[in-house]
């Protein structure tokens, strides 16, 4: 697994929020749905960042609802998650469960394998 | 589309944000606007976020964390390599097009690399051999107000200086000599260049003698036995086999025995950067070979040295220096001879740099513009031609153009693509081109390329040249680049995508009709140029210079180094004897000097009893010069055996030119009449003849009033030329002349053993050189010209083929398309013509003073120019012309 595949913590968050919003979600509700199911409140900037990187990385695809923007006019900027998207964020949970198998979340303690 | 309506303040604070996140952002905070508390809240949020999605763009750029790479969006290294390597891709995926661009530039920087290299050589070459060459001054003493030729000072002078000015750290003097020199265990002496220096001479230079030692200050002022001689490098090679063994040896200078203490280290050859010495003695020497000079270390009257050379002091400058000189000059006694009083006197000037005389410096510096300027006009015709084939091709890319655009390139970018691929051809020309002058150069090696300049030898191509033909390369690249570049840039998409062959760039045609008709005009100007040159040429040669010189051979002799006057004078006398008296010789002369020859003298002259003073130039002659050089004697009579040589004889005589006696006595004869000459002083000369007018080196100039003494009487001619008019062939004459030479004194070796016209010829050297070079930068220039006149109606005529095969079809006869297309040839070749008269017209000023007998504004040869040009022309347009009529009328018709 290369570190380009790897998801941060906010990739994963905003992923997971695309996924639950389904297709045509946009940034203002993907950072409201963070902020209502996680109580973390992103600010707009890594929302936008975080997009403009997962779309770099091939993770989502956008559109605009509106087909001609201008330069600035407006138009929502949708997103819906692609393929590689979803075995992006399979693979981000089983590094978690893999390293987490066996071991016990408790306080870290010497020489107790 | 409907304009945006928003304040300008986030309008602007949306500016911040990367363009296609623009709509996007401006979307969502306008969703949001109601939660925001403060007007200011949209922008601020705005520029937030597009500083996070720039400054993250940029930290995955750095960290390379992007996955698809993005095109830099401004100027940089990746951008410019790419250019680089398109243009070169382009280069060779053309090759008959950039071999064509490629030597047609080639030639012109070729050509300009080679010229310039031999200028840069001749003047711009640091000293050879020499210690710091930039901290090397020239004093020269001249008067006052600079102008006026070089004067002479004594050893005196020369001390006083060299003592009297701290600015210096060493002040070498030297007076050149050429002398007879007896190399040991040979029979005959060789004449050699030498300098008499002064003791501190090479350490001024820096240049210490190696093997051996230098002089010492104690050897300077010593005469006679144990004279010390320095030899150069050469002579110790050639003589010595560059053997230690070569110190200690005697060397006989004008039959005096010196010991050679030293060699000179290896590339020093002296204080001239165009000649090269042989050996250097001290300066006491001189009273051995010239032993009338008798008080020279005394007497401020002995005057020895025209120059010399100082090393300026750490930190001093040449205007201290020359402050303390002038000041030296102005407060001891009798400085260069002064009389108290009398304003603009003799004085010491300073000048920095050595090696070349200022006056050499100067005419080569006009000759080199001169040459330079032709050189350059040819490499901009290289260019107006390149530049149309450039021009050419990117009318057939046009589409590719059009694609590029189409695609998403900016016209910026394309104009840049093709200024690479410009440059691309350029420098590849350039470094052709090198190699081009490389051979040039090798190829002038021992030419004599300007008559008062030695051959050319070893001439480098340095960094300053490869400098030079970068520069020129890169320049060349964006003049015969932009143009083209700029006008295919503004494709039209729509005409170029859909069919190129119907639309017709009018301006591109205009901007081809330019470059052509600016190639005319430069190739009129040159062909005019030339034109003149070969005139003033023809004209100077059929000059009658009023002498019959065929058949007659000149040398030299100089017995005076080691000889006294009188001696020197019987030698003379003997010498001329004895040549006389070879089987074959019917007539020979002695004269110290001819009108051909760079040694001058002028004298004044008045008639008895009038105040009115004229000026003349003298040649000291003996019996015989007149018949021997074909000078008609007009009146009176040749001087006598007697009279000729210094025999005590109290009547003094006199021959004056034509000229002169016309302006003197307009009326009557004026043999036996008597003029006074100034010197010397009050002498009273009696006229016995009149001797037709002769012209001189400047053979542009009328004949000057000359005047001819007997070289004995007061002249006392210690050195000078033979003069023998023969049956004998060169070899066979000089053979004979230097065994004659070596039978009445060993000692004295012939020299410069010539045909007299030889001397001619060198008078016209710079003539004939201007002559050459321009005619071949003509004819160069015509071929050019003619190669784009055909260029531009060769693509002409393809751009309009549909429309030729229309007009067939429609009825029109071939003949009369031939005509159109010739018509528009011959019309584009009159304006070019036209243009390069003008243009000549005002350029050939700085010829006027180099032309001879025909008017810088000559219409027969501004008419000749024309109509070979016209021609060249109309044959090159005369193809396309023919192709117009055999237009397939049938595929136009299918076509539309």
């Amino acid at each position: 697994m290369s570190p380009r595949t790897l998801l941060g913590e906010v990739e994963q968050l905003v992923l997971l929020a695309i996924l639950r919003l389904g297709d045509g979600a946009y940034a203002v509700p993907i950072r409201s749905e963070i902020h209502h199911q996680t109580g973390v409140e992103l600010s707009r900037g890594s929302i936008y960042v975080t997009l403009d990187r997962l779309e770099r990385k091939g993770f989502v695809a956008s559109w605009f609802d509106d087909p001609t923007p201008e330069p600035g006019g407006k138009a929502k900027r949708c997103y819906r998650i692609s393929r590689d998207g979803v075995a992006a964020l399979r693979a981000a949970r089983r590094i978690i469960d893999n390293l987490q198998a066996g071991t016990v979340l408790a306080p870290k303690t010497r020489g107790s394998r | 589309m409907t304009r945006d309506r928003r304040p300008i303040l986030e309008r602007l604070a949306l500016r911040a944000v990367p363009a296609e996140w623009r709509p996007a952002i401006a979307h969502d905070l306008d969703e949001e606007r109601d939660t925001f508390r403060s007007a200011l809240a949209f922008p601020i949020h705005a520029i937030r976020a597009g500083a996070r999605l720039r400054l993250a763009r940029a930290r995955d750029i750095i960290m390379r964390h992007h996955t698809t790479p993005r095109p830099p969006r401004s100027f940089a290294f990746a951008d410019f390599t790419r250019d680089l390597r398109l243009a070169l891709r382009s280069m060779t995926r053309r090759p008959l097009f950039s071999a064509g661009v490629i030597t047609t530039l080639a030639i012109g920087i070729g050509a300009n690399t080679a010229i310039y290299s031999v200028f840069n050589w001749v003047l711009f070459r640091p000293f050879p051999g020499a210690t710091a060459p930039s901290e090397l001054v020239t004093v020269l003493f001249q008067r006052s107000s600079r102008q006026g030729g070089r004067y002479f000072v004594s050893y005196r002078d020369y001390a006083d200086l060299r003592d009297g000015v701290p600015a210096f750290s060493s002040l070498a003097a030297s007076s050149p000599a050429k002398v007879d020199v007896t190399p040991p265990g040979a029979t005959d002496s060789e004449r050699m260049d030498a300098e008499m220096v002064s003791a501190n001479y090479f350490a001024t230079f820096g240049a210490a003698p190696a093997p051996g030692r230098d002089f010492e200050p104690s050897e300077e002022q010593l005469v006679g036995v144990g004279t010390p001689a320095i030899i150069s490098r050469h002579l110790w090679r050639d003589r010595f086999d560059s053997s230690r063994g070569a110190l200690g040896q005697t060397l006989k200078v004008g039959g005096h025995p010196v010991t050679i203490v030293g060699v000179a280290p290896a590339g020093f050859q002296g204080r001239s950067m165009i000649s090269a010495t042989d050996l250097w003695l001290p300066i006491g020497a001189q009273l051995l070979i010239r032993p009338r000079t008798q008080d020279l270390f005394t007497n401020r009257q002995s005057t020895i040295f025209s120059d010399a050379i100082g090393r300026l002091r750490e930190g001093a400058t040449l205007e201290e220096a020359q402050a303390q000189a002038t000041t030296i000059a102005d407060t001891v006694d009798g400085f260069a001879r002064r009389t108290p009083g009398v304003k603009n006197q003799v004085g010491p000037i300073l000048y920095t740099g050595v090696g070349h005389d200022r006056s050499v410096v100067n005419r080569l510096t006009a000759i080199f513009t001169l040459v330079m300027g032709a050189v350059g006009l040819l490499l901009l015709l290289a260019c107006a031609n390149a530049a149309n084939l450039l021009l050419a091709r990117s009318f057939a890319r046009r589409r590719e153009l059009a694609v590029c655009r189409a695609i998403g390139a900016s016209r910026f970018r394309i104009v840049r693509q093709q200024l690479a691929e410009g440059l691309v051809l350029s420098v590849t020309a350039g470094a052709a081109g090198l190699l081009l002058a490389v051979a040039l150069v090798r190829s002038f090696d021992g030419m004599r390329l300007i008559s008062f300049l030695p051959a050319v030898e070893g001439v480098q191509i340095d960094t300053r040249v490869i400098g030079f033909t970068t520069l020129a390369s890169v320049l060349t690249g964006l003049l015969f680049s932009i143009v083209p570049a700029i006008a295919s840039s503004g494709v039209d998409l729509n005409s170029s995508l859909k069919d190129g062959l119907t639309s017709s760039p009018g301006g591109r045609a205009r901007i081809r009709s330019g470059l052509a008709l600016a190639q005319v005009a430069i190739s009129m100007l040159l062909l005019i140029c030339a034109g003149l040159f070969v005139r003033t040429l023809v004209n100077l040669r059929g000059l009658d210079i009023g002498m019959r010189t065929d058949g007659v051979v000149s040398f030299s002799v100089d017995p005076s180094a080691g000889f006294t006057r009188d001696r020197s004078q019987q030698y003379l006398r003997d010498m001329l004897e004895r040549v006389r008296t070879i089987p074959g010789v019917r007539h020979a002369a002695f004269s110290w000097n001819t009108p051909f020859l760079p040694m001058r003298m002028d004298l004044s002259y008045r008639r008895p009893g009038s105040d009115a003073s004229h000026s003349a130039a003298a040649i000291p002659a003996s019996r015989g010069y007149f018949e021997t050089l074909g000078i008609p004697l007009l009146a009176g009579r040749d001087f006598s055996d007697e009279e000729s040589f210094a025999t005590g004889r109290p009547e003094w005589v006199a021959i004056v030119s034509e000229g002169l006696a016309r302006t003197v006595w307009p009326d009557g004869s004026p043999v036996g009449a008597r003029i006074v000459l100034d010197y010397p002083k009050g002498r009273e000369v009696e006229i016995i003849g009149v001797a037709g007018n002769v012209r001189g080196s400047a053979m542009a100039r009328a004949p000057e009033p000359y005047i001819y003494v007997p070289a004995g009487q007061d002249f006392q001619a210690t050195w000078g030329s033979l003069h023998v008019r023969s049956d004998l062939d060169l070899v066979q004459l000089a053979s004979t002349i230097r065994s004659t030479a070596r039978e009445l004194d060993p000692n004295v070796q012939p020299y410069d053993i010539e045909p007299f016209n030889a001397s001619i010829d060198r008078a016209l050297t710079e003539q004939r050189l201007f002559a050459r070079l321009s005619s071949v930068f003509a004819i160069v220039s015509a071929i050019l010209a003619a190669i784009g006149i055909y260029g531009i109606m060769a693509c002409a005529v393809g751009e309009r083929m549909r429309e030729f095969g229309i007009r067939l079809a429609l009825g029109a006869r071939g003949a009369l398309l031939v005509r159109s297309v010739m018509i528009r040839a011959a019309w584009l070749t009159a304006l070019g013509l036209t243009v390069g008269a003008a243009a000549a017209a005002l350029a050939t000023r700085a010829l006027e003073a180099r032309l001879y007998g025909v008017e810088r504004f000559d219409p027969s040869t501004i008419a000749l120019a024309g109509f070979g040009l016209l021609t060249v022309a109309l044959l090159a347009g005369l193809q396309p012309a023919l192709r117009a009529a055999r237009a397939d009328p049938a595929a136009s018709l299918k076509a539309e």
